[in-house]
This record gives structure tokens, sequence and C-alpha cells, in this order.
């Protein structure tokens, strides 16, 4: 097919083609072997589609599309349920991985027992030595007095 | 020439006084994503066999069933944006899930299309089903002539449901047509 309307010739086969048009191209097959033989052999093609058998769904199938949805939909709730107990079970494992790590820092003496029984630091002030010798010194001298 | 087509692939109600009755195809397909069941087989009711007939000539007998199956649950788990007719949004899921089924190959063996003869083996009067004629043709060109022939759709519509420009629609068509008729020509319509 060398003739360049040929896009027009399956244009108008296909019904894509305004009343315009349509006049326009029908002129040009009649004067035009090559499109009008183009012509036949698409009416001709689609006259092998058309004559074939149609295809049905069969009853069949049509009720396992429909169960699909439902078959989906539990597939859908049983994933929640599988992904709900990986995340059970993740929480679990990591509690009992976690507890002896958990154990082993909470075991430490708090700071405040640590120092409580650390006996006084030998580079204690002197000054504070002396000071406190002088209060209990004089309170010892107030509670003679008053006895 | 072909019949005149329905632009917009909706089912007309049956009668005059039905057409509020009838819910329309977004309405079906909202309550499906819902999780309204009776919805959903009403959807399916409406296209199945249409999409059958596609997935049918698209893939074979064999896969035709699991194709629809996973147009409609693909659609479930898509959003329609209102772009096209929805039944012209569910020939592009199908048509997409099938070329990609195709390159994975997933296709199994059964619905594998049937070989074209050689040339020399023709006899002239031989007779071609629709499956070997459309075996003939790669997945692009066959998918077109499947919407223009056997559903009748217009460029405009088989270029929504293939997601491509019309141009692109015409040329993939003529060449197809094109492919048909050379290799073709032997046998009798």
């Amino acid at each position: 097919m060398s003739c360049p309307q040929t896009t027009h010739v399956h244009r108008l086969h296909d019904g894509e083609l305004s009343a315009g048009e349509r006049d326009a191209v029908m002129s040009h097959i009649e004067v035009c072997a090559d499109c009008r033989a183009l012509l036949s052999e698409l009416g001709s093609l689609s006259a092998r589609f058309r004559s074939a058998p149609s295809v049905g769904i069969p009853n069949l199938s049509l009720a396992r599309v429909k169960r699909a949805w439902r078959d989906n939909r539990e597939r859908g709730v049983l994933r929640i349920a599988e992904w709900f107990t990986a995340a059970a079970a993740a929480v679990l494992i990591g509690a009992l991985l976690m507890g002896p790590l958990e154990q082993s820092q909470t075991s430490a003496a708090p700071v405040w027992q640590t120092v409580a029984v650390t006996p006084p630091s030998e580079e204690q002030p002197q000054e504070l030595v002396v000071a406190q010798w002088m209060a209990d010194d004089l309170s010892t001298t107030d509670r003679g007095e008053i006895q | 020439m072909p019949p005149s087509r329905n632009s917009t692939g909706k089912p007309a109600p049956e009668g005059p006084g039905e057409a509020s009755a009838v819910p329309e195809d977004l309405d079906l397909l909202r309550q499906s994503e819902r999780g309204d069941r009776v919805a959903f087989e009403a959807l399916v009711d409406r296209h199945a066999r249409y999409l059958y007939g596609i997935a049918h000539a698209l893939a074979g007998a064999g896969d035709a069933e699991d194709l629809v199956q996973e147009t409609f649950l693909a659609a479930l788990e898509s959003r329609f944006r209102g772009e096209s007719s929805v039944r012209t949004w569910l020939v592009r899921i199908l048509v997409n899930r099938a070329g990609m089924l195709k390159r994975s190959g997933w296709f199994r063996r059964r619905s594998a299309m049937p070989e074209v003869p050689p040339a020399g083996e023709r006899s002239p009067d031989a007779r071609l089903d629709l499956a070997t004629m459309l075996a003939a043709l790669s997945t692009e060109h066959r998918a077109v002539i499947v919407l223009r022939e056997l559903e009748q759709m217009s460029y405009a519509e088989i270029a929504e449901a293939l997601g491509l420009p019309i141009g692109t629609v015409e040329s993939r068509l003529h060449r197809a047509r094109e492919e048909l008729r050379r290799k073709f020509k032997d046998y009798t319509p």
C-alpha cells in the first residue's frame, strides 16, 4: 500500500471520521484501487473476528472470582493476626533478652548507699575537723550546765 | 462498518424508570473497597464476562479466570481516579497484569497460544481460529486488536485503557492488521 491515504481508510473502517472527512475519503476510494482493496481487506479481517464464537465466562469461574474477594479478605485478617503474633513474640523475646541485662545494671548499689558506707576522706580539710571538735565540745558543755 | 459503540462502556439501564435504581459502577467500587461483599459481587456480575473475553483473547483459556480474578482484587487495592469509566479502568488493569505476567513467564503452558503453521504447510482453504491469529501478534499488537475488533472500543477508549496516546494506538492497530493480512492472506475468512 503506497497510497498516503491508508491511515484515513483505517479510520473510515473504524468509524473514527467525521461526516465531512468520511465523504472526502469515500471520494478518494472511488478513484484509488489500493485504498479500495485495503478497505475490503479490513472488512474481511473484522468479519473474521466477529464470526469467532463469543467466549463466556464459565459459571464456576464466575463463582470463583466472587469467592476470591472473601478469600482475600480472610487472608488479610490472617495476615494481620500473624503480624500481631509476630509482634507479640518479638516483644516477649526482647523482654527475655533485656531482663538479665537490666538486672545486672540494677544490682549495683545506689550512689547514696555507696557514699554512706565510704569512710571519710583522709584529705578532709583540717579546718572542718577542728570545727567539728569544737561543736561536739560545746554541745557536751551545754548538756553539763543543764544537768 | 462496525456498529455504533457505547462510548461510556457502562451498561445501559434496562428501562426508563430504572436509571436511579441501578447503582453506578463507582458506587459499587467504593462499597466493595469498604468491605461490602454484595457490592463486589454485583461489580463482578456486571464486568466479569466482558473482562473474561479480553483475558481469554490475550492469555488463553487456562489463565483467563486467574487474570480476571487478579484484576478485580487489584482494583480493590488500587485507587480509581475517575479519569475514565470503571470498565475502561478495569480493562487497563487487566491488560497491564496480562503484560506483567507474560513478561514474568507466569502464563501456563497449557494456555500458551497455538503455533502458527509454517507457510508451506497451509492449505489454501484452511480456516483459522481466533487464537491462532492472535498468537501471531506481539503482546502490544494483540491488545489493540482485541480491544478494537472484539470489544469494539474506539481509539480514544483504547488509548485510555492502555495508557497510550491515540496516535500510538492507531499505528499499533495498523501494524497489527498489516501483520495479520500478511501472515494469513492464504486463509479464507
